[in-house]
């Protein structure tokens, strides 16, 4: 069996304004997707329609070869973007009550919460109101409210944003483990280069259509786009603009793009002419890179 | 699968409301305040009548013999009492009455005396002066031979049964007044808290997770009903003081029963109503402190109803109020208090009553369903009704 989640030619509007335009999305076990785009592009509405909050003016969402039902839903998992707890529950009591709401018993329910807790290192405050708990912790407890159940599917949207370095980590290993034990997991990012190393498969959105989709070292390895990174920061006028030019210039140096065919040592000698460069590589393009020379070519057609 | 979702979303309203000391001050407030009006009645309440009678001892001739006992059965017939002393003279007995401090002086003569306040109890007047015939006459029969039997047998009249026919009806109206402001208060304050648990997990962004697990109607539902039992909880608080009076055996005010008996009907059906239609509204709004303002013309509504079920007793407009659906759960059950509400009446409007939240819940549900999930500003119901 097909243990997988397919969007398919799903479009929505919102009166005169098209959020989504025949978007197809594969969420197949064991992998970690990317639907991935700026703000607005319509990650959020393809989640609640994933979710069937919203219905689509048109398409379908299938899980497991058939559409999905409420059933199916009731054993997915969802991160909102828009974070909310009830203020003035304890911690315990919220999970179970979740976990209850997707159908585990209160044992069960019990159980498992307490398991979590144990793993996001809140076991002693499960009886604490959640008011009383830090933004970090609540975050926290946010993401146990996804798990509570032991999801099949993941949908988490944003799961990065406002994390601080230590729930980043966290939160990436919980979602590797989540798809290392066979399961399906989503997320959403408007930071790509956040989640570049994360996810496996990417759905890039832009003005709610798909402007590239697929396997990330497949795209960055067809993409004929070469990018030379060198420690020093590179003078545009060392280089001759019909060969490279310069991408970016940061506190680690030079991002240099390559023009098709161009030879990347004969570049890194026009560097070398001006500066010594101790550290060098030919990189392939960043996700930002692909999603702006994917966008790009879709403006221009 | 859907009920469990409602009974579960039900469940944790009714948790979390326990959980509030808020809730049980409320319900200690309403249990003293219930147990007064039960209890303070009582206290107050001297129940029967008691007629303070001055005897003038050692006047020329002695009470007729009878005539105390007279006066009692006649006092009684009255749902009254008779209480009796003695002073030493006539002028200390006109004193006492002049002073009010007995209600009637008799000076038992050959020509018997009955000194009584100008204005003063006619009632009373009649029966001593009946007590008084009547103990002559035992005594004057017995005089002409005839033992006690036949004294009984001659001067036995049928009893004679004193009906008002402008019955009081205070009772009943103090019933239908606080029945009706109960209502009213409970009504307003589940409806406000349906509205604003409503607007808090939709600005909270709660509804976000919860949609994703259960249908928006369940979502309604469930809070309408863990709303209206808490709101019953406090209902049953405030009646357990009259169910005990009850059962005690204490008097109620007149109609307080029946329209607490039958009025549950209408009670439930204004919960669901109104619970209902603020839930949904308060799926409009963008933040909790716009759920009051989107309330408005509902409590508007609420607070008219209040204060017509009290006016129009009686009207046409009170019967007209009692069958339309929005303002029955408070005018049929004061109409029940006083009495006033016809069989057909209550039919008709407990039928329009339930086809109203029929069509209340569907379209509750559907303002909500597209109301919770528009997040940025305020909606107004034709435009959460015309999204999709």
């Amino acid at each position: 069996m097909d243990a997988h989640l397919a969007v398919r030619g799903v479009s929505q509007r919102f009166g005169q304004r098209t959020v989504l335009d025949d978007v197809d999305l594969d969420v197949p076990a064991g992998r970690v997707i990317g639907l991935l785009g700026p703000n607005g592009a319509g990650k959020t509405t393809l989640m609640r329609i994933i979710f069937g909050v919203l219905a689509p003016d048109a398409g379908t969402v299938e899980w497991r070869g058939r559409a999905a039902t409420d059933d199916d839903r009731r054993g997915w998992g969802y991160m909102p973007q828009e974070r909310g707890l009830y203020r003035d529950m304890r911690v315990l009591d919220l999970l179970v009550w979740i976990a209850r709401l997707h159908g585990l018993d209160r044992a069960d329910g019990t159980r498992r919460a307490r398991h979590l807790l144990e793993q996001l290192d809140l076991a002693d405050r499960e009886e604490d109101v959640i008011a009383k708990l830090s933004g970090g912790m609540a975050q926290r407890v946010q993401l146990a409210a996804a798990m509570v159940h032991g999801p099949d599917l993941l949908v988490l949207d944003e799961p990065f944003a406002g994390l601080d370095p230590g729930a980043v980590q966290f939160l990436s290993n919980v979602i590797t483990e989540h798809t290392a034990s066979g399961r399906n997991l989503v997320l959403s990012s408007h930071q790509l280069d956040l989640v570049e190393d994360l996810c496996e498969t990417i759905t890039l959105i832009d003005h709610g259509r798909v402007v590239l989709q697929g396997d990330v070292r497949e795209l960055k390895a067809e993409s004929p786009n070469r990018w030379l990174r060198v420690d020093v920061p590179v003078d545009p006028s060392w280089l001759d603009a019909r060969v490279a030019t310069v991408g970016a210039i940061d506190a680690r140096g030079t991002r240099v793009r390559l023009a098709p065919h161009a030879d990347p040592g004969e570049v890194l000698d026009a560097v070398r002419v001006h500066r010594r460069v101790h550290d060098f590589a030919v990189e392939a393009p960043s996700l930002s890179e692909l999603f702006l020379e994917a966008t790009g070519v879709d403006r221009a057609a | 699968m859907r009920a469990r979702a409602t009974a579960l979303v039900a469940n944790r309203e009714l948790r979390e409301a326990f959980r509030r000391r808020s809730l049980w001050v409320v319900f200690l407030v309403l249990l003293v305040g219930s147990s007064a009006l039960m209890i303070v009645p009582e206290l107050l309440d001297e129940d029967t009548t008691r007629y303070d009678v001055v005897m003038v001892e050692g006047a020329a001739t002695t009470p007729p013999a009878g005539f105390e006992a007279a006066v009692r059965a006649g006092a009684r017939s009255v749902d009254s009492d008779a209480r009796f002393r003695s002073v030493a003279s006539e002028a200390r007995a006109r004193a006492l009455v002049d002073d009010d401090r007995a209600d009637v002086a008799v000076v038992p003569d050959g020509q018997p005396v009955v000194v009584i306040r100008s204005g003063g109890d006619e009632t009373l007047l009649a029966i001593v002066q009946q007590a008084l015939q009547r103990a002559t006459l035992e005594g004057n029969l017995g005089a002409l031979g005839l033992d006690a039997g036949e004294v009984d047998e001659a001067l036995r009249a049928p009893s004679v049964r004193v009906e008002q026919v402008a019955v009081d009806d205070s009772d009943r109206e103090a019933a239908a007044a606080i029945l009706s402001l109960v209502l009213y208060l409970v009504l307003l304050m589940l409806m406000i808290q349906a509205a604003n648990g409503v607007a808090i997990e939709k600005a909270n962004r709660i509804s976000e997770v919860l949609l994703a697990v259960v249908r928006p109607g369940a979502l309604l539902f469930g809070k309408v009903i863990g709303v209206a039992l808490v709101g019953s909880a406090a209902l049953a608080v405030a009646a357990l003081p009259v169910l005990v009076k009850a059962a005690a055996g204490g008097d109620l005010p007149a109609g307080l029963g029946p329209a607490l008996g039958g009025g549950i009907a209408w009670i439930v059906l204004g919960l669901v109503l109104y619970l209902t239609i603020a839930g949904a509204l308060g799926a409009l709004v963008e933040r909790q402190e716009e759920a009051g303002s989107v309330l408005t013309p509902l409590s508007i509504l609420l607070v008219a109803t209040y204060v017509l079920a009290q006016s129009t007793a009686g009207t046409t407009l009170g019967a007209v109020l009692a069958i339309f659906p929005l303002t029955s759960p408070i005018v049929m059950p004061t109409r029940i208090a006083l009495g006033e509400a016809s069989t057909a009446e209550m039919v008709a409007s407990l039928a329009l009553g339930v086809a109203t939240v029929v069509v209340v819940l569907r379209l509750g549900a559907a303002i909500y369903r597209r109301g919770i999930v528009q997040t940025g500003r305020k909606l107004s119901i034709t435009e959460a009704l015309r999204s999709p």
